[in-house]
């Protein structure tokens, strides 16, 4: 859920998303994504402005920076 | 018209205990408060996000003191990126500074962001690790919610001692880190490790070697252990680690 400017296209890029969304007239806009890969989601707003950034990570990944 | 004399003694009795209530109240009202800012010093630790691509962390609570680092709003893994604040200052022109513990050598690094740029919400719990008594703690509101036997550094590659915090948690890879894996922000006496020598706390594909000192500085748990602290211990819980 994103809020933004009444009737103004919301879109999601990133991490192999592509989503877009219509505001309504309280300003939230409501895109569902699903990523493929790790990466991060940029979310834009009216004027390509970036209402916020979202991090894709998976949930295993290796620990060689530990010490151990 | 006669009186019923429980009912008097009944009534003498509210009446004395309203009184009693009244002042206590009144007590309570004329009671001076601590100050908002004594009440907001005690309400760190912290944990924060970074709201922007980067930020720049000062060595002092000044725009135009030495920039110790950049922090990105996500790590190389693309987690975001937590921060631990342990206060803040007032800076010139009345702008808002965070003390933070960094994430970086050598340990117990202090860095100073703007607070405008950081999202912070309050740490439910901490732990503490006893080198000497090797047992892990998770610490509530002062009571030990949970507690287990741990393996530590052994000579020469000891676990550093101080205040640290969760950076990043994990499912590792590698089986010898056994079931579930943590990041902190402390750093190993290894510098040249592949990483930068991040000490860990995780789990273990060697149970029996737990309570000894037999790691290169990480903080070994059973995995069962493990699991119970990935539940307990989100990123930017605070660790404290005594000798």
């Amino acid at each position: 859920m994103v809020q933004t400017t009444p009737n103004t296209v919301v879109t999601a890029n990133g991490a192999g998303t592509k989503a877009s969304a219509k505001s309504n007239k309280q300003g939230k806009a409501k895109l569902t994504i699903k990523p493929k890969r790790k990466g991060i989601i940029t979310v834009r707003a009216a004027g390509n402005r970036v209402v916020k950034r979202i991090g894709v990570a998976s949930a295993s990944r290796s620990g060689a920076n530990l010490t151990g | 018209m006669a009186v019923d004399p429980d009912r008097t003694d009944r009534f003498r009795a509210l009446s004395t205990l309203l009184a009693v209530m009244g002042l206590v109240g009144l007590i309570a009202a004329l009671t001076p408060v601590a100050p908002a800012s004594a009440k907001s010093a005690n309400e760190y630790p912290k944990a924060g996000v970074i709201l922007q691509t980067k930020v720049a962390a000062h060595s002092r609570p000044s725009s135009s003191s030495p920039t110790i680092r950049f922090i990105p709003q996500f790590r190389s893994d693309f987690r975001p990126t937590t921060l631990l604040v342990l206060g803040e200052a007032k800076g010139a022109k009345g702008s808002r500074w965070l003390k933070l513990s960094m994430p970086v050598r050598p340990n117990g690094t202090i860095g100073w962001v703007k607070a405008s740029a950081v999202q912070m919400r309050p740490v439910q719990r901490s732990i503490v690790i006893d080198l000497s008594s090797r047992k892990l703690r998770v610490l509530e509101q002062g009571k030990t919610r949970f507690a287990t036997r741990v393996a530590v550094g052994r000579k020469g590659v000891e676990t550093p001692t101080g205040t640290f915090y969760i950076t990043a948690k994990f499912k590792p890879t590698e089986r010898f880190l056994g079931a579930f894996a943590f990041e902190t922000s402390a750093y190993s006496k290894l510098s040249e490790w592949p990483g930068g020598g991040v000490v860990g706390l995780h789990g273990t594909s060697m149970p029996w070697l737990l309570g000894q000192a037999v790691s290169h500085g990480c903080v070994r748990m059973s995995n069962a252990a493990a699991l119970v602290l990935k539940r307990l211990a989100p990123a930017g819980t605070p660790i404290k680690i005594v000798a």
